[in-house]
């Protein structure tokens, strides 16, 4: 197969996106949930108004809830893992049956684990299988543009969120380089002003002060998804 | 056997992993359901299997003759084996595919057949599905996985493999393609079989393609890539005739490709199955199939339909009437399981009623003695307990016609339920085919 | 024999703009024993790329794409034929045209008009059965008013008979169902009939293997100044212009015909 339809593309795209998101933020509510022992409450209020989501959560505990497990909610890791799921499940036979399977375990996890009395222990094993998935889909997609597209997927939501979140700053221009590489391999056509300016700021990115043009740049910098 | 069986648990959650599900419509929701899998195989004996495997060629074969014979000359009509009227007044009878040959000639390149088989040990053919027959996926990765949790049961007993579904589905399109990459259209994940169509995709190569990612200019089909668009030979389709092109057919079909029906006149490419199809697995058309075996193939048809009166012939009718509730009645405008009633089932009133339908419209309705077909066992945690169970075949026609060394084994939810259509809430088995 | 040209244009506006417009038009008349295409031409607009193919009924189609916005497309079929009935030959019916349809199907009022025309005994018999279709023809035109607006390509014969009204559709569809009744090979044919205007329906039926035709609108035979550009079971079989596109446009369809005698040069 020579070239694939824009619609795999994206999904494959944002198969990428909500895999890292779901990672991410499982390792935050990880975090989040050991603080919740003895540390101070999960600061969750700034959380919500850094991701840009709505603070529907009455307390620190009622958001440790709801922000893993309520399907209600859109912005919930569970919800963020079914879109990833969502898209997988329309790529079967460009990622594999084998690569699916871990998403679909994920999932199957997660929801087991939204009735669990313990559920952090479900977490560490839905990462376990996002990871799966990652490196079986890197073996099992032939077509080096889907391959590369969802690994764009993965670099584009990991700085967003490292920006957002400033999270990890340190790791941000290892990320910028693995994008500028993982761009050159997929066929989505890129934004040249945005793909300037976010060249121009990565070697000294400043989240704190560039946040809104960085922010713009990394969400803008593909046009067809 | 037992080893396997005891995995039970275990099969079905790797069948969970494995996302092994169909959806179904509940008051207008959309919710997937795992395909409940039961690890007790049906095992059918290499004797037997022969017997089924060339009955089984022969009707696909003669089936495939009267399609191209009622969409061409119509030979058997004018020979008065079949009744113009079953013919002609069939709604899977397209006039727009008259006079219309598909590529090679084949029109039913996947068959299932569903059969039964009798306390006596006969099979009996119930239903041939020639349109967009489903199911061959399910028992494909349940062997696979059942391989995996039990190999020993594997290693002693001599199993046909049946993994080789994908490359004789391949081996079907290919041969029929006419330039271009083979595709498989789904209308969607929110089709009740969205896996079987993903899962056959990646066995065979093709790509998955839906509205939208397929266009039709100049009488040749293309695929719309990113970068380059490219030309489609075969299409496995898995929608019906009447959505595939809205030029065409429904004009209100969202999930077609529209102008298709031109580029398949020109012969550019090839819709498996056939469009039209449906007027030879009417089930009123059933019938006539052991007569069309003999009438195209001058042979002695090896597989038996159920004993089935048609009332629209006066001494049928009769024979019916007077035999109302020892029977089944079958409504050929419905499919899947629906409109079949057992007319012992219904109290007086609905039975009267049946009645006057089928004198007022004897033409739409056949009728069928009941058989009281074998049921096989089901493993359950408190034991196993007895259900009816029919089989599927899978037939395909490619430069010759072959039967997949294995069969979807549906059995029916409740005891004594002899429905045992998926969308009315059974499970499966695999088939295995013993080697000797 | 008559020397006809022909000239007929439909052009269809959208509310709002359309993209992927795939179209099949039937707008061309296709060449039979008695009529012969002389001079044929057939132009869209805006310009697009179409091919010519002959569909199962032996309807010439014109089948194309616009992939780009638009809001109107039009097309412009002329020529001149050549119709002379001494060309007739015999041309067995397919039996599909014996069998009714849903938009065919006699039901209620109309099945017990069909019933009251009684029946024909012998297939074979020229000026039975054609005596059978003109009195079927007249009666058809008796019990029906000529009515515009009064119903859509959607009404069935049954509906239409049971109104007591229609357009030239409706009456075509009226006969067709009663003649199939009677065991006659029917078949719908839309067309271009002389003078100017809208298009026109009528039926044929087939006589001892040949196509006789049946005005029931206007209650006459059909002569040789009619063009017939499409024949079908129905009118679905044959509607001049089919399309399918993207876009949440209304439609607003003009129609214009004109069909006079070829002047001599």
């Amino acid at each position: 197969m020579d070239s694939s339809a824009l619609n795999k593309l994206s999904r494959l795209f944002w198969l990428g996106r909500y895999v890292e998101r779901t990672l991410i933020e499982i390792d935050i509510m990880q975090q989040a949930y050991d603080q919740s022992i003895d540390g101070p409450a999960f600061d969750y209020v700034r959380f919500c108004e850094e991701l840009e989501i709505p603070n529907v959560y009455e307390s620190a505990d009622d958001f440790l809830e709801k922000f893993l497990f309520s399907r209600k909610d859109p912005f919930s890791v569970i919800s963020n893992l079914n879109y990833a799921y969502d898209n997988a499940i329309v790529l079967r036979e460009s990622i594999s049956s084998a690569a699916l399977s871990y998403i679909q375990i994920a999932v199957n996890i997660m929801e087991a684990a939204a009735k669990n009395v313990a559920p952090m222990l479900s977490l560490q094993s839905i990462t376990d299988m996002l990871y799966a998935f990652r490196s079986c889909s890197d073996d099992s997609i032939p077509e080096m543009g889907n391959r590369y597209t969802l690994k764009c997927g993965y670099s584009i939501e990991r700085i967003d969120m490292y920006i957002r979140l400033n999270y990890h700053l340190e790791h941000l221009g290892q990320e910028f380089s693995r994008l500028n590489y993982r761009m050159q391999c997929t066929p989505l056509r890129r934004d040249g002003e945005k793909l300037m300016l976010l060249l121009g700021l990565a070697p000294n990115p400043d989240p704190t002060n560039n946040r809104m043009i960085l922010l713009d740049c990394v969400e803008g910098l593909f046009v067809d998804v | 056997m037992e080893s396997l069986v005891s995995h039970t648990a275990r099969i079905n959650d790797q069948l969970a992993r494995y996302g092994v599900k169909f959806g179904i419509y509940k008051n207008g929701v959309f919710n997937e359901r795992l395909f409940p899998f039961d690890a007790i195989a049906r095992v059918i004996p290499a004797d037997e299997w022969q017997v089924l495997e060339r009955g089984l060629i022969q009707r696909v074969d003669a089936l495939n003759a009267f399609l191209k014979d009622v969409y061409g000359p119509q030979e058997i009509i004018h020979d008065n084996v079949v009744p113009e009227d079953f013919v002609l007044s069939s709604p899977g009878y397209l006039a727009s595919c008259i006079g219309l040959t598909p590529p090679k000639g084949i029109y039913s390149h996947i068959s299932g057949i569903d059969l039964v088989q009798s306390r006596d040990g006969d099979w009996f053919v119930l239903e041939d599905n020639l349109r967009v027959p489903s199911g061959a996926s399910y028992p494909l990765i349940a062997r696979t996985l059942c391989r995996r949790c039990s190999p020993d049961t594997y290693r002693t007993n001599d199993i046909v493999d049946n993994r080789g579904y994908g490359s004789m589905l391949r081996e079907v399109m290919d041969n029929v393609n006419c330039g271009g990459i083979n595709v498989i259209f789904t209308p969607g994940r929110y089709n009740a079989a969205y896996f079987e169509h993903s899962f056959l995709a990646e066995q065979t190569g093709a790509l998955l393609a839906e509205a939208g990612d397929l266009y039709v200019e100049d009488e040749y089909v293309y695929y719309r890539g990113f970068e380059k668009d490219q030309r489609v030979g075969a299409i496995y389709r898995r929608i019906s005739d009447e959505y595939l092109d809205p030029t065409t057919f429904l004009p209100e079909s969202v999930i077609g490709i529209p102008n298709l029906m031109s580029a398949y006149r020109a012969g550019n490419v090839a819709i498996i199955n056939a469009p039209g199809n449906g007027a030879a697995d009417d089930k009123g058309i059933y019938y006539f199939v052991p007569k069309m075996v003999e009438y195209y193939l001058g042979e002695k048809p090896l597989l038996q339909n159920a004993p089935t009166y048609l009332p629209f012939y006066p001494d049928d009718l009769s024979y019916v009437m007077d035999n109302f509730e020892r029977l089944v009645i079958k409504d050929t405008a419905e499919a899947g399981g629906y409109g079949v009633v057992f007319a012992a089932n219904l109290d007086d009133e609905a039975r009267e009623e049946l009645r006057q339908k089928v004198l007022n419209s004897p033409r739409r309705w056949i009728a069928q003695e009941i058989i009281d077909f074998t049921e096989l066992p089901v493993h359950l945690a408190e034991g196993d307990v007895p259900r009816k169970a029919d089989l599927r075949a899978f037939v395909l026609t490619g430069h010759e016609t072959k039967v997949w060394p294995s069969g979807l084994t549906r059995y029916s939810r409740e005891a004594g339920n002899a429905i045992v259509n998926s969308s009315q809430g059974g499970g499966f088995k695999d088939t295995w085919i013993l080697a000797h | 024999m008559k020397l006809l040209d022909y000239s007929f244009s439909t052009t269809i506006d959208f509310s709002v703009p359309v993209r992927d417009h795939y179209f099949v038009l039937r707008c061309m008349p296709s060449p039979s024993y008695t009529l012969r295409v002389l001079e044929s031409d057939l132009t869209v607009e805006p310009e697009m790329r179409y091919v010519r193919q002959t569909d199962s009924f032996g309807n010439l189609v014109a089948i194309g794409r616009k992939s780009e916005e638009h809001t109107r497309i039009g097309y412009h079929s002329s020529g001149t034929v050549r119709v002379d009935f001494n060309w007739a030959q015999p041309d067995v019916a397919h039996p599909v045209f014996r069998h009714s349809t849903p938009l065919t199907r006699a039901e209620g009022a109309l099945a017990t008009f069909a019933e009251s025309l009684g029946t024909v005994k012998n297939h074979h018999d020229v000026r039975e059965v054609d005596g059978f279709c003109l009195h079927a023809m007249s009666s058809v035109h008796d019990a029906m008013a000529y009515a515009p607006g009064t119903t859509t390509v959607a009404t069935t014969a049954s509906e239409a008979f049971a109104a007591g009204r229609g357009v030239c559709q409706d009456f075509s569809h009226v006969l067709v169902t009663a003649l199939r009744h009677a065991g006659i090979a029917a078949r719908y044919v839309s067309g271009l009939a002389l003078g100017e205007g809208q298009t026109h329906a009528w039926v044929e039926a087939s006589v001892d293997d040949f196509w006789y035709g049946y005005d029931p609108t206007r209650n006459q035979e059909v002569d040789e100044t009619y063009i017939p550009l499409a024949w079908g079971r129905d009118w679905s079989d044959c509607p001049v212009e089919r399309g399918s596109f993207v876009g949440l446009a209304d439609q607003t369809q003009t129609v214009h015909m004109t069909v006079k005698e070829h002047a001599e040069q």
